[in-house]
């Protein structure tokens, strides 16, 4: 049963991403007559008719469109599972995989730390928070979390720019451009980074760090009055045994769900927090792509992204296969 | 009630902390080298260079630093500066060629001196490559990138398949019919169709590949191919070529582009010393304008590479080390009627586009004035209804401007049926509304308001609609749209081509609105084909007066260029029209203050 599991959500998650390559790669030829004109729109009149005829001819041929769309579609899959995500239509046609690569750290740089950041200070102030239930600090993440979790994050990326960068200093209110481009792993480049990266953090995970701090207290609150927890004290367990032994891994599950769902939505997500502060990461290259109707590079990111966000949720299923029991036994208990 | 008070004093230290807005914390003065740093907004840098393809964002302006074309021109005084090429002469005046020739010889003389950044000679064979090149679709596949080759005099096989049976260029290693001497090895010959001013483009934007890297391209190995080997793409990623500045490589990226400065360039200046003072330039990217402004404000840029938007002009203007530069932009705004609509994208509405009683209406509500003092804050100029802005020195100034005549354009209406039925605030004929889609970028909402309000005045609709970012791609080219609004830019060097572009091809071509104008279309087609100077001057003054009587592009403004820039680490910037304060001039006399 248990490996029926693993194995049922595994094949779950594969075809899935058989449908989502389906998708990513039927989806941009909806409606394209002829995509010669996509990858070579006439230019300025410059061409005779035959002369672009011509010019379409040449360029179905490079491209394969002189094929059948199934034949297309075999030979995607086929360069997919090589590892080969394409060349942009960029001059020179750089390869979509080196592209991605160059930007996913610093892509990584905000979400990871923001994921971890805003899990430890909400996961912390939550359980905080449901042990002082109806006092001041309960109160007061009740009241801020309607605030803060409505507040869009550039609005709060803005104030911030303006407070903690142009008025009072602290931080810079844009990133070093030229910090991204020769980085060397060196202690103070890094500390350069997260300098750099200070107020895309902040601003990304204020709302974020009152989400899991709500939904951590409401998890510890429900989990709390449990039979279990109830006869735990009544058998005269102490406080921190309880929270810890009994609490602890059973209002981590939505906690974990929360993790792994924010992790697929942060890589993406993060594209005008990227603006407001000159960030050249994920999100920037796909709207780049997307100005330019750079289709491969499109595709690609998007590829990427949902295999991320496939392979979060495949994490987060096997995390609650590991973590609860219920989930071992089918569902018995 | 003293932690209310405490907590008031906290919010008004906030707000006043919000208020002061941007610190001026300049960091001009802490710069750790003496590289020029210009700012550069675009949603991030490529990786790759290939001269020719690299045709948008911050591409052509790197790729010309980096690579160079054979002459620059002198628009003004009609004249060509050397570049890779020393020195040009016809073979034969072109008023002494014979009648029976269609063509005509041009010498250019190679600079010895030219050099690749490898320190290699650049030579004949190089210039043969890159012309041989750009010719062949089967090799290179640019799709018009490099139109102008279309100036030389080639001549291709009859059923067109895309081979050359004689070539336009001739060096002592593919001669001809020339008989090359050993004074002869620096000498290219061209046959162009083209005279002096027109053929312009063919020797100033086409950059010169080097031989020695490119001889890799084949029918089989395409320039542009899908899938570059690791060879091509080294030679797209590590660029050599014979311009003034290198590219450092291993310190660009997406956010930033550092150029290094070629002391052994060939060019020197009056005194025989470098002739580019600055000793790099660095482009960093912003995402937002609004970020580029802080940045010039804050020091750390020197120069905005585009124009910045008038909102921002008054606060950067505060700042003691920043200037702006206002200067006249080489592009006429056009409103663009789509006078031959697709049969797939034709509408009742679009129909009655081709009536010239409708559209000499619509150019009679136009109100350039208005437009100016109010879309633009007055930073701008009047057009005449050829579409050459004043500047220009082939501009026809014997056309009037186009003024606003309301109660004409009522009385043209009314006479012609357009009428406003009981009920209605805008004019129909047969049904059908004159209600008008104005299809455009974002950044021009603000005068489409304010035609929305003249039209209004003669019982004409018009909505705003947004069109995608490429213009060209999204419905230019399709014919997709009733009303745009287009810059327009002819000046001598392009007249051939973009005449072509706007008012000859159709089907296929981009030409917008898609007049078909038979007696327009021969007297562009002579206007190209004539070897005669001053014959082509007075057609293009000829053609301007048929332009704008066909009303199918009606001339807005012409609109001012605001050029952000610091004076405090560099002094000598030159503003040159149409380009604004970063220009090839500037980085010629630019010199770091002490």
């Amino acid at each position: 049963m248990k490996i029926d599991y693993v194995i049922k959500r595994i094949l779950h998650t594969v075809l899935i991403f058989l449908a989502v390559i389906t998708l990513n790669f039927f989806i941009p030829r909806i409606g394209v007559d002829d995509p010669a004109e996509r990858y070579y729109p006439p230019q300025l009149g410059s061409m005779t008719d035959e002369e672009y005829d011509e010019i379409k001819a040449l360029t179905r041929e490079q491209y394969g469109f002189d094929k059948s769309n199934l034949a297309q579609y075999a030979e995607y899959v086929k360069r997919l599972f090589s590892g080969d995500l394409g060349n942009s239509f960029q001059p020179g046609r750089p390869k979509v995989m080196e592209m991605i690569l160059e930007r996913l750290p610093w892509t990584l740089v905000l979400s990871v730390s923001t994921m971890v950041i805003s899990a430890f200070f909400g996961i912390t102030y939550g359980t905080f928070a449901a042990n002082q239930r109806g006092r001041l600090a309960d109160t007061a993440l009740l009241a801020s979390s309607t605030v803060l979790t409505a507040l869009p994050s550039f609005i709060i990326a803005l104030i911030l720019s303006m407070v903690l960068g142009f008025g009072l200093g602290i931080f810079p209110c844009y990133a070093d451009s030229e910090m991204m481009t020769s980085f060397d792993w060196s202690l103070a480049e890094i500390g350069n980074v997260l300098y750099n990266a200070a107020l895309p953090i902040i601003s990304m995970r204020i709302g974020g760090i009152v989400g899991y701090a709500v939904s951590t207290r409401n998890s510890v609150i429900v989990v709390s009055s449990d039979d279990y927890i109830l006869t735990a004290r009544a058998k005269g367990l102490s406080n921190s045994r309880i929270l810890y032994s009994h609490t602890l891994t059973n209002y981590l599950l939505p906690i974990v769900t929360r993790f792994m769902m924010g992790l697929s939505g942060l890589i993406g997500g993060a594209v005008v927090i990227e603006k407001v502060f000159n960030w050249n990461g994920m999100g920037t290259l796909f709207i780049n792509a997307n100005l330019n109707s750079d289709y491969p590079l499109m595709m690609g990111v998007m590829l990427f992204l949902s295999s991320i966000a496939l392979l979060a949720n495949l994490t987060a299923d096997l995390l609650y296969f590991v973590l609860d029991p219920r989930v071992q036994d089918g569902g018995r208990r | 009630m003293k932690k209310n008070r405490i907590l008031l004093l906290l919010l008004i230290i906030s707000m006043g902390i919000l208020l002061t807005g941007c610190n001026q914390n300049d960091k001009s003065d802490s710069r750790s080298d003496d590289s020029l740093y210009v700012g550069y907004i675009s949603a991030g840098f490529p990786a790759v260079f290939m001269p020719w393809l690299s045709n948008q964002g911050i591409s052509p302006t790197v790729s010309s630093m980096i690579y160079s074309t054979l002459f620059s021109y002198d628009e003004e005084n009609d004249e060509f500066l050397p570049v890779l090429g020393k020195s040009w002469e016809y073979v034969v005046e072109p008023d002494q060629v014979p009648q029976d020739q269609d063509y005509l010889e041009v010498r250019v003389e190679i600079d010895e001196l030219a050099t690749w950044s490898n320190g290699t000679p650049v030579t004949t064979e190089d210039i043969y490559l890159t012309f041989d090149l750009a010719s062949d679709f089967s090799r290179s596949n640019h799709a018009g990138t490099l139109a102008w080759t279309g100036d030389l005099k080639h001549d291709y096989n009859a059923d067109r398949s895309g081979e050359l049976v004689r070539q336009g260029i001739f060096t002592v290693n593919h001669p001809g019919d020339y008989e090359f001497t050993e004074e002869d090895s620096n000498v290219v010959y061209f046959h162009v169709d083209k005279v002096l001013g027109a053929i312009t483009p063919l020797f100033t934007t086409i950059l010169i590949l080097p031989e020695q890297e490119y001889n890799i391209i084949s029918q089989e190995l395409k320039l542009n191919t899908t899938s570059p080997t690791e060879e091509l793409m080294y030679l797209f990623k590590n660029p050599m070529g014979s311009g003034p500045f290198t590219l450092n490589v291993d310190n660009s990226g997406p956010g930033v582009i550092v150029l290094e400065r070629r002391d052994d360039y060939h060019l020197k200046d009056d005194d025989g010393g470098i002739l580019y003072k600055v000793e790099g330039i660095k482009f960093i990217n912003y995402l937002d304008e609004i970020v580029a402004i802080n940045a010039i404000k804050e020091g750390d840029i020197d120069v905005i590479n585009s124009s910045v938007s008038n909102i921002y002009v008054d606060n950067l203007s505060e700042n003691e080390n920043v200037s702006v530069d206002t200067s006249s932009s080489a592009y006429v705004q056009a409103l663009t009627l789509n006078v031959n609509v697709p049969e797939k994208y034709s509408t009742p509405e679009r129909e009655l586009l081709k009536d010239p009683i409708l559209r000499e209406a619509i150019k009679l509500a136009i109100d350039q004035e208005y437009l100016i003092s109010e879309s633009l804050d007055g930073q701008g100029s009047m057009v005449r209804g050829g579409l050459f802005d004043e500047n220009n020195k082939y501009v026809n100034d014997t056309l009037p401007f186009n003024k606003i005549d309301l109660a004409k354009a009522n009385q043209l209406l009314d006479a012609a049926g357009y009428l406003v039925e009981d009920g209605d605030k805008f004019r129909s004929k047969d049904g059908v509304s004159l209600r008008f889609e104005i299809t455009s970028n974002p950044g021009l909402k603000t005068t489409i308001n304010y035609i929305q309000v003249l039209f209004e005045q003669v019982g004409i609709e018009i909505v705003y609609h947004e069109g995608g970012n490429n213009a060209t791609k999204d419905y230019f080219y399709l014919g997709d749209f009733d009303m745009t609004i287009q810059g327009v830019s002819f000046i001598m060097s392009n007249v051939d081509m973009m005449m072509r572009a706007h008012f000859v091809t159709v089907g296929y071509s981009s030409n917008y609105g898609r007049v078909v104008d038979e007696d327009l279309a021969a007297k562009v087609n002579e206007m190209r084909s004539t070897l005669n100077y001053d014959r082509k001057i007075e057609l293009i003054k000829e053609l301007q007066s048929d332009i704008a009587a066909l009303n199918y592009k009606i001339p807005l403004y012409t609109s001012s260029m605001s050029s952000a820039y610091r004076t405090d680490v560099f002094s000598g910037w030159v503003s040159v029209k149409g380009t604004g304060i970063y220009n090839d001039e500037s980085l010629q006399n630019l010199t770091r203050r002490q």
